[in-house]
């Protein structure tokens, strides 16, 4: 063992010895500290960091669960979405075969495409929805069922103002269905507004 | 240490009688702590009191990562840093003696010069930076260990281990300055010496 070694062992021995200390505190500590303690509440347990993220989660669960309740739309609204986008697609692929529902059927061209077709189309159905027998007729189509109504010998109920009306009785609606595309599906009696350029 | 765990466990949950037991087990170590970290008692009984009662408010918080005693030691140490910051004061040099050496020890010449070793001693610790003092006091005072010198200063291990060289040093030094060290190396010597030669 080398001096300085030798003095390192003598300096931490001597600090273990000065350091050491047989000094007690005063008699009255203990009273006096259990006197302020029993006045002094302890601090709230803190949440340990895994017990934090639990807590977030079930939060987040609670008001997973809670938004049907408080907003039922806001649930809803995607379902009832993706619901009605299917029929009329459905209705879009099967066009004009579905003649029953769309009372009204326009092959005049318009500006807006299929979209103004549709809306025309639905418009017309809520007015005739519950007549049940009223098919209005433009453009190309129009021309063609007045042309095998004349044939047909069918006289009009009224026309005026480029619109001319007939009232069709069961065979009469079903001769003018083998010709007219709109009219296929006809089963009874109708009433035929033909809207032709004079 | 089964039964200290429950007394902690029951303190913990707000039991002021279980706090009462902790107290009387450790209110000398942590007096004594005190009193080497401020130098007076008046200081060291402030220190100790405000220490247990941080332990008291904090005890819901105590997870038992570390052990109770450092844990205790780690809040006396801040009370002593708070209150020497507060009052704005270096710690007084007002000695108090350690432990009467036993009556089977060296000669009363011996005992003489040592006590006044240790008092030259616990003068120059008075003499260091606060820093370097406290470790002094954790290592050997306290006998923690680097980790938890580490976990009570809130440093790493490696800091500690320096700062108790550069601390070691500087006593060394300014007992080297004052001719003690050196006085002290042929005490223990010729203690070491005696009983060696003892049957």
């Amino acid at each position: 063992m080398n001096r300085e070694e030798r003095e390192n062992d003598v300096l931490e021995q001597l600090l273990r010895e000065s350091l050491a200390s047989d000094a007690e505190p005063a008699e009255d500590f203990t009273a006096r500290l259990m006197e302020q303690v029993r006045r002094t509440p302890q601090e709230k347990a803190k949440k340990q960091p895994y017990q934090k993220i639990l807590a977030a989660l079930a939060a987040c669960a609670v008001i997973a669960a809670a938004i049907p309740l408080v907003m039922p739309w806001a649930s809803n609204q995607a379902a009832t979405s993706a619901d009605s986008a299917a029929p009329e697609m459905q209705e879009e692929a099967n066009g004009a075969d579905t003649a029953d529902d769309r009372l009204v059927y326009s092959t005049a061209p318009t500006n807006g495409g299929e979209e103004d077709f549709d809306t025309a189309g639905q418009q017309d159905r809520k007015q005739n929805f519950g007549a049940g027998e009223a098919v209005t007729l433009t453009g190309q189509e129009a021309g063609e069922a007045r042309e095998v109504l004349d044939a047909m010998a069918v006289e009009p109920v009224s026309a005026e103002d480029g619109s001319v009306t007939y009232d069709l009785t069961r065979e009469q609606a079903a001769a003018l269905g083998e010709t007219v595309e709109a009219l296929h599906d006809i089963d009874g009696g109708v009433t035929l507004i033909l809207e032709v350029a004079e | 240490m089964k039964d200290q765990e429950h007394i902690i466990a029951r303190a913990r949950r707000g039991d002021a009688d279980a706090f009462e037991q902790l107290v009387a087990a450790y209110r000398n170590q942590v007096f004594r702590l005190a009193l080497r970290m401020c130098g007076n008692e008046a200081d060291a009984d402030e220190v100790a009191q405000e220490a247990f009662l941080s332990a008291w408010k904090g005890l819901p918080n105590f997870r038992g990562e570390s052990r109770f005693s450092t844990w205790l030691y780690q809040l006396t140490t801040h009370a002593a840093i708070d209150l020497m910051r507060r009052e704005k004061r270096q710690a007084a040099a007002e000695d108090i003696d350690g432990i009467t050496a036993a009556d089977d020890g060296p000669s009363p010449q011996q005992q003489v010069e040592r006590a006044e070793t240790r008092r030259e001693v616990r003068s120059a610790l008075m003499q260091l930076p606060e820093e370097y003092r406290q470790v002094l006091v954790l290592r050997f005072m306290q006998e923690l260990s680097y980790e938890e010198i580490g976990q009570t200063l809130k440093l790493p291990a490696g800091t500690v281990k320096s700062r108790l060289n550069r601390a070691k040093a500087q006593l060394k030094d300014i007992l080297s300055r004052s001719g003690n060290l050196f006085g002290a190396v042929s005490v223990i010597h010729t203690e070491q010496q005696g009983k060696e030669v003892q049957p």
